[in-house]
């Protein structure tokens, strides 16, 4: 058994692998291989993104053991790494003191989309912000207190708040200060200025 | 000091600029993911803050982004990149608009008028008729659109502003930025000679770690971006497992580029009748050459293969991806400087690029050394 969890709030989908995970189950991935599965680079990503965490990974795979229940132990220790994912993860004043589990998986997920911002609302956010961009420019169209040139400021004025949303990032790039000593590449600048 | 730079690679652009007196480099993958907009709710939903826009009915995941998306769906198909072999990708309808848009989020707009920002391009391959002036046209004019002044350079000559190879003049002293510089890319290899700074001799191929790629999983029988993969995690050029046939294929191929851009090195070089009598260094970067044991193996190689240069000492640039960019940001803030003297001072007696009393043999006719002619005047290292 190699059981794996998706982390993520939507679907996880290993088309090599014919693989669906849906948001936040967890899946044996075994059952298509444990080689195949290791090997696939699909999954290896997945890993190294965070999308899918190790939740048990027997040593070997034993081929047929999909249909058998999990056994116990293998609950108990898929509870603890629940557990201790949300101890780590939630701030420390919120901490164990008289929370639930369930209490705690909620804040956990609360505090995870915080994070990382919730891609559901912004589509939605999107759709709202342009349909009151386009209520708005049916009534500047028609407004009568309106002179044309101000209907046309309006307008475009509207046009470019609706062509920003059209594009979700300002930067690009991970940025990483330089390992060499300060004034290194400043002293190329002088030698290269004096030649 | 404002002006910046941006190394524009097949599958990296990296951009350079000073925050703090500390070099700040932002790279970011050269790639987009295309997909029909009703596809994306589904998928992207767990990908919360991915870089995307949208243009009609499609959504454009840029950048690295691109490639977890589409190593996590499988799809690669939709997986595209602006550049191939160097350049704008002549098969890519959407080349030219994610290229703007890539830039444009590394670099940002200018942060003052004018401002002076130092871009690389490859030289011209002389095996392949792509077209690097249209591409250079276009880089130009999307920088000036955000606002910089742009500078074009050679991105081997880029190595040469960053890691500064010298060799010495008869009375023994230094002669900075002399050296050979090589950048193995993506998706080429460029080559130049420099002289105190200047470029005297330039030359690409269009084969890199792409071309290695593609190579390797054709004769394999493999999804290209599984050689990939193993490449970039698992080779070291030093220690070849003598069962793992990808891996001695990628071997093979690594060998091939080295040989194949020495020899063309050497015949063009020939041809140019150029001739330099002091031994050179030579520095390394891109991305291939971050391999382990690569440098060994280029020792190698090159023990083979006469050269029309005496070589002498070979090493990998103290950062090999990010050299191009560093370099190209040295040109640009002396360029800056040169540009904010007063008048009176560019007309001080400044010592002569090429004088023959303080270097060697020089070639008789610098501008005209190259496999291919020399860049348009807005070049830095002319
Ligand atoms: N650690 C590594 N080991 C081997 N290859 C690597 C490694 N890291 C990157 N590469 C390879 O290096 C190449 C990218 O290098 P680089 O960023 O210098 O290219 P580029 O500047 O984008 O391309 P070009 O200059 O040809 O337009 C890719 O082929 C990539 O697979
Ligand atoms: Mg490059």
């Amino acid at each position: 058994m190699w059981l794996v969890r998706n982390n993520l709030r939507g679907t996880l989908t290993f088309r090599g692998l014919e693989v669906s995970i849906p948001a936040g189950s967890e899946f044996d991935l075994d059952g298509v291989g444990r080689g195949v599965a290791e090997d696939s680079s699909q999954v290896q990503v997945a890993f190294e993104e965070g999308y899918l965490s190790n939740i048990l990974k027997e040593a070997t795979s034993i081929p047929g053991d999909l249909d058998t229940p999990a056994s116990s132990t293998d609950l108990a220790v898929f509870k603890q790494s629940i557990l201790n994912e949300i101890r780590t993860a939630l701030p420390q004043n919120q901490a164990p003191g008289g929370l639930t589990a369930e209490q705690m998986r909620g804040e956990l997920a609360d505090l995870k989309s915080a994070l990382v911002g919730d891609m559901q609302s912004l589509l939605g956010n999107l759709k709202v912000a342009k349909l009151r961009l386009k209520e708005e420019r049916e009534r500047v169209l028609i407004d009568p207190s309106l002179s044309e040139v101000e209907t046309r400021a309006r307008l475009a004025f509207l046009d470019e708040q609706g062509s920003r949303l059209e594009k979700n990032f300002e930067r690009l790039g991970k940025a990483q200060s330089s390992s060499a000593p300060p004034g290194d590449l400043l002293g190329k600048v002088d030698l290269l200025s004096n030649i | 000091m404002m002006a910046k730079a941006i190394d524009i690679g097949t599958s990296f652009l990296v951009g350079a600029e000073m925050k703090d007196g500390r070099e700040v480099f932002t790279s970011e993958r050269d790639a987009f993911f295309a997909m029909p907009k009703e596809d994306f709710a589904e998928e992207m939903l767990g990908r919360a803050g991915g870089n995307y826009l949208t243009r009609g009915d499609s959504i454009f995941v840029i950048g690295e982004d691109a490639l977890k998306f589409s190593m996590l769906t499988g799809n690669q198909k939709d997986y595209r990149r602006p550049m191939a072999k160097g350049i704008l990708n002549p098969g890519e309808e959407e080349a030219i608009s994610m290229l703007e848009k890539l830039i444009e989020g590394v670099v940002q707009r200018a942060s003052n008028p004018a401002e002076v920002i130092a871009a690389t391009v490859p030289a011209g391959p002389i095996d392949s008729d792509l077209d690097v002036t249209f591409h250079r046209i276009v880089v130009e004019r999307c920088l000036r659109r955000l606002g910089y002044e742009p500078r074009i350079i050679n991105e081997a000559m880029g190595i040469v502003y960053y890691d500064n190879p010298t060799t010495e003049d008869d009375e023994g002293q230094a002669i900075p930025f002399t050296g050979i510089a090589i950048s193995f890319g993506a998706g080429m290899t460029n080559l130049v000679v420099s002289w105190r700074a200047k470029k005297l001799f330039e030359i690409s191929v269009a084969r890199g770690g792409d071309w290695i790629d593609s190579q390797v999983a054709q004769v394999r029988g493999l999804p290209t971006s599984k050689v990939t993969h193993i490449k970039e995690n698992r080779l070291d050029l030093s220690a070849i497992p003598a069962g793992d046939p990808i891996q001695l294929a990628l071997d093979i191929y690594y060998e091939e580029l080295m040989r194949y851009t020495l020899a063309s090195f050497a015949e063009y070089f020939q041809q140019s009748n150029s001739d330099i009598d002091r031994p050179l260094d030579v520095v390394i970067a891109g991305g291939t050459a971050s391999v382990p044991g690569f440098i060994e193996k280029f020792r190698a190689v090159l023990s083979t293969i006469e050269l029309p240069i005496q070589v002498r000492n070979v090493r990998l640039s103290k950062d090999p991806l990010k050299a191009p960019a560093g370099g190209a940001l040295v040109a640009a803030l002396s360029m800056e400087r040169r540009q904010q003297e007063p008048e009176g001072a560019s007309a001080a007696p400044s010592k002569p690029l090429l004088s023959t009393n303080t270097s060697p043999t020089l070639p008789a006719r610098p501008s005209a050394q190259n496999g291919r002619a020399l860049e348009a005047p807005s070049t830095v290292e002319s």
